[in-house]
């Protein structure tokens, strides 16, 4: 803004404004990506130790939190979002496997996890650690990891977004 | 307040509720777990408040109709001052069980 008067207004700059506008508006969605990049890989952090801390009771092989990982960034209505979940089966597991039984009323598969031969979906692993069973104590621990990553999933996200508003407002 | 303490009294009437893990011969039993506690409120390093984060579960023998059970106990727990809880359903086939479990949260005075 240049200068007021008494009837009115008038700006000048409003190209370079623009231009800058423009240039933040075009790089929002990388920016947008990286943050979810960033907040992502601070979640599976806070993932990964808050398992190792419920699962290691001497015997682990570390095979579960070594699973946990991002499936990349996704578009989901005009947004991006990243899942993080527990991949692939744990092999060592030899004297446990999954199998389905049964659907929910919901549509998805049930599973049992057996005691001879094969392989266990790290998934179910984590499952049965989150809820236990009818005679096995549960070991939650998601909610907490949850509340621990907020502030950090937040922090880190913001650092990207800001980064990408001053190189946005610099050129 | 003793977060267990109001569990019990929440579903008194539907079965016995167990901290963490149940190992005795009943067929119908809540088990509870705390999922997280943090202060709330703080003021001269103390907190004036705890926020939990708690998981009822509830165990039935497999195949029986516990539909109706899901939003009874809901309202209890919501009665009972406790959040709107999310339901997941269990299902432990080696023990021949079934069940729900009702995650929420609540902000009260102490845990025992």
């Amino acid at each position: 803004m240049k200068g007021v008067g008494q009837a009115g207004f008038y700006l000048d700059g409003v190209d370079g404004l623009m231009a800058k506008l423009e240039s933040l508006a075009s790089g929002i969605d990388g920016a947008m990506e990286d943050a979810v990049q960033a907040g992502g890989e601070v979640l599976t952090e806070e993932l990964v130790k808050a398992v190792h801390e419920a699962a290691d009771r001497g015997y682990s092989q570390g095979t579960l939190e070594t699973s946990i990982e991002s499936d990349g960034i996704k578009n989901v209505n005009g947004g991006k979002m990243t899942t993080i979940y527990p991949h692939g089966t744990d092999t060592h597991s030899k004297g446990m496997y999954t199998k389905v039984i049964g659907t929910s009323k919901r549509g998805h598969p049930i599973t049992r996890v057996a005691n001879a031969g094969g392989s266990v979906r790290n998934y179910d692993k984590l499952w049965y650690l989150e809820y236990g069973t009818a005679r096995q104590a549960a070991h939650p621990f998601m909610r907490k990891a949850l509340n621990d990553a907020r502030p950090k999933v937040m922090e880190a996200m913001k650092r990207e977004i800001d980064a990408a508003i001053e190189s946005a407002s610099r050129s | 307040m003793n977060v267990g303490a109001l569990l019990r009294s929440a579903v008194k009437d539907i079965a016995d509720v167990y901290p963490k893990v149940y190992t005795g011969s009943a067929d119908h039993y809540f088990v509870y777990a705390i999922e997280d506690d943090r202060g709330d409120d703080w003021g001269d390093d103390d907190p004036g408040h705890i926020h939990y984060w708690v998981r009822l579960s509830y165990y039935f023998p497999m195949g029986e109709n516990q539909t109706p059970m899901r939003n009874r106990v809901r309202n209890l727990l919501q009665s009972a001052g406790f959040s709107y809880a999310s339901i997941t359903e269990l299902s432990d086939p080696d023990n021949g069980m079934d069940g729900f479990a009702w995650e929420c949260d609540i902000v009260a005075e102490s845990e025992d």
